[in-house]
């Protein structure tokens, strides 16, 4: 498939062509309409965590790239159990925030990987990267969890 | 003889966005490439352009509820890294601080001295997430304005901390420390201060992860020492 204009202006903002609001204006004038064949991906947050900056940036990237991407804050363990149900994502991100929520993903996971088809699990930490769980996590960054929800995004594009 | 009440004060969105930081909403929010403020003022179309599209969103938000705050002052002693906090007719409250492990090994708690010895801490709100505003402006792809809504939002309450601490260093002057950062990095230690200021009166609660919900607050400590100053661990 032909690389849209919207995944062009992807490609320049993340190789720092563009800034990020000449990328908005980019894709609110050239949406890309075409379902693309990235994998299903869910975004998440949870509970315990109140940033919205980076399911607000991952829903924009989704529309602008036709990318198969839900987005879920505040979830419970529970809620985020039912997601890889409901979404049947083939990517987990998890934007993740703080260290008390090191525990709780500790026992997510097992619980993730006794689905079926287990999705890969990325979480979206405050270490600037998509980070695996056994990273040691630091305290909250709103900016560095965005950063890292487009980075994941951005692995799924590149 | 300090005043130990609870104060509440709502505040003017027009004094609000006097105390906006250009650096945190047009770079780090909304990702501008530069200084701003100087390219803004040498009269840089693309600056000019985006505070427009700012000024525009700051006029709707204009009509939302205006920000408000809580805050109190209360007398407090140390005993090395722990702060005991004086309520009238209750306990102590006690906030303990990690110290620098490395000169000069600093502790918060350096900062309260017999001089010194009272402490202010403060809770500001600009209010509920403008959930609908924000995805009204996704649906209809308007993404420039969906993310100046969130920016704004966030960096409103950054704002009215900002005046509230100018109103609070009329009487005294202070640095301001917020929990999950640098000084006091333990985030958990929000359940004392609400139990202090009791946030719920203005809508705020705290999140099972100890994050203030809605998004849009900020919480501090006020500690009122000539000498204090921000420094990490």
């Amino acid at each position: 498939m032909a690389i849209s204009s919207s995944i062009e202006a992807w490609h320049a903002y993340k190789t720092h062509h563009m800034d990020l609001m000449s990328l908005l204006s980019h894709w609110e004038k050239f949406p890309d309409t075409v379902q693309r064949p990235h994998p299903r991906v869910a975004v998440c947050t949870l509970a315990g965590d109140t940033h919205h900056w980076g399911l607000l940036l991952a829903t924009i990237a989704s529309q602008s790239l036709g990318l198969h991407l839900t987005c879920h804050p505040h979830l419970s363990s529970h809620d985020l159990l039912s997601v890889l149900t409901t979404d049947n994502p083939e990517h987990l991100i998890i934007a993740c925030l703080l260290d008390t929520y090191k525990p709780i993903l500790q026992q997510l996971l097992p619980l993730i990987a006794q689905k079926p088809s287990p999705p890969l699990v990325s979480l979206a930490s405050s270490v600037l990267s998509t980070s695996w769980v056994q990273n040691n996590l630091h305290y909250p960054s709103p900016i560095a969890v965005y950063k890292s929800v487009w980075y994941a995004i951005g692995e799924l594009i590149d | 003889m300090i005043e130990t009440s609870i104060h509440h004060g709502v505040f003017e969105w027009h004094d609000i966005w006097q105390h906006l930081s250009p650096q945190s909403l047009y770079q780090l929010h909304l990702g501008y490439r530069g200084n701003f403020e100087k390219k803004h003022s040498s009269g840089d179309p693309n600056a000019l352009e985006m505070a427009k599209k700012v000024e525009a969103i700051q006029s709707i938000l204009c009509t939302y509820p205006p920000p408000q705050g809580l805050w109190r002052q209360c007398p407090c002693h140390v005993e090395d890294n722990t702060l005991h906090i004086h309520l009238p007719h209750a306990q102590p409250i006690c906030l303990t601080f990690p110290r620098q492990d490395r000169p000069p090994y600093r502790c918060l708690t350096d900062f309260v001295t017999p001089e010194h010895a009272h402490i202010t801490m403060m809770v500001v709100t600009s209010g509920a997430y403008p959930i609908d505003l924000i995805h009204s402006y996704v649906a209809s792809r308007r993404y420039q304005e969906a993310l100046i809504v969130h920016a704004l939002y966030v960096q409103s309450a950054e704002a009215t901390a900002e005046h509230l601490h100018a109103i609070l260093q009329k009487n005294y002057q202070g640095k301001r420390y917020s929990f999950g950062y640098g000084a006091c990095p333990d985030l958990g230690q929000q359940v004392c201060l609400f139990e202090i200021l009791q946030p719920s009166t203005i809508g705020i609660s705290l999140t099972s992860s100890h994050m203030m919900n809605p998004e849009g607050c900020v919480s501090a400590l006020i500690f009122s020492n000539p000498d204090a100053y921000y420094f990490v661990h």
